[in-house]
């Protein structure tokens, strides 16, 4: 249980990160994750694969710039943490 | 008084019955498919699953079982009766499946319905139905539910234990699960030491009920009634 919690945050925290900077170098990313270089890939994969962010070139660089998938589990964050750890999922 | 007047309209009360409890599972699939929608969270997934087979069955059970010409025709051996038990143990799988899921999967499954665990389930659980068609019984249905609500009621104890601080409703989901395995052991007891008690019976209707009530009320009170 503890496992798949700290998932959901880690999710959240970098959907937040993505909101608050529309749209974000993935170094910048990075950085407000607070993960290392290699879960931040997995993660990453996970969110593009669940098309909460999704992957803009501005200029010729890329940039992660967060969906209306993405905003929606943000604004359902609370009620979909609760859900999960009150029927233990 | 009442018991005589239940007792007299039983028929059309377990219609009435049947109907509440597709009612209450059809709320919980809707509002849990939603939340799946937005997380992609696979433990919603497998939840939701479970309350669409409890509704399956008791739609087959209680509504398609109150009419006579289905009730008592089969093909070849599948009945009402083995439908039901057939729905009944793959949703029973599939809720315990929701707390377990973490520890299995590794990969995402792409459909919740049909993939390697839920095959597993569908064979457990024509298996379980079959035996009990050959050997005209149901006990090996009740014994499935009594050793999987002992599983579940042992994770939501550690749950309770692990979380009850943080996640008011851990407690009454493990008093909840308690409550279904001992309508399951009630059940079984009706068939083979208690000749069909009424008394026992609505008793066990009446657990049953409670069951499906307390996942409803504690999904709209997390979700806040909010319009699916």
């Amino acid at each position: 249980m503890t496992k798949k919690r700290e998932k959901l945050e880690i999710i959240r925290d970098i959907l937040l990160a993505a909101r608050e900077n529309n749209p974000i170098k993935p170094t910048r990313l990075l950085y407000s994750s607070n993960l290392s270089p290699q879960m931040f890939k997995e993660y990453i994969r996970l969110l593009l694969e669940k098309k909460f962010l999704e992957e803009i070139l501005v200029k010729g660089r890329k940039f992660f710039s967060l969906t209306i998938k993405g905003r929606n589990f943000l604004e359902e964050y609370g009620i979909i943490e609760e859900f999960v750890n009150n029927f233990g999922l | 008084m009442l018991l005589d007047w239940i007792l007299a309209n039983k028929e059309i009360l377990k219609i009435f019955y049947g109907l509440l409890i597709c009612f209450i599972c059809a709320l919980i699939v809707i509002k849990t498919d939603r939340l799946f929608k937005i997380s992609d969270y696979q433990g919603l997934r497998y939840f939701r699953n479970s309350f669409f087979f409890y509704g399956v069955a008791f739609f087959t059970r209680f509504i398609l079982g109150a009419i006579p010409t289905i009730k008592e025709n089969s093909i070849c051996f599948i009945n009402v009766y083995f439908l039901f038990e057939f729905f009944m143990i793959v949703a029973g799988l599939f809720l315990l499946y929701s707390f377990i899921w973490k520890f299995i999967e590794k990969e995402k499954n792409h459909h919740s319905f049909f993939n390697v665990v839920a095959t597993v389930f569908y064979v457990v659980a024509f298996l379980i139905a079959s035996l009990n068609f050959l050997l005209n019984t149901s006990i090996f249905m009740y014994l499935s539910q009594v050793i999987l609500f002992l599983l579940m009621g042992l994770i939501s104890y550690k749950n309770f234990k692990a979380g009850s601080d943080s996640y008011r409703f851990l407690k009454y989901y493990f008093i909840v699960i308690v409550l279904g395995l001992i309508a399951w052991i009630l059940n079984a007891s009706l068939e083979y030491f208690l000749e069909w008690n009424k008394i026992v019976q609505i008793g066990v209707y009446g657990l049953t009920g409670l069951f499906f009530v307390f996942f409803i009320y504690v999904i709209t009170k997390i979700t806040g009634g909010r319009n699916d």
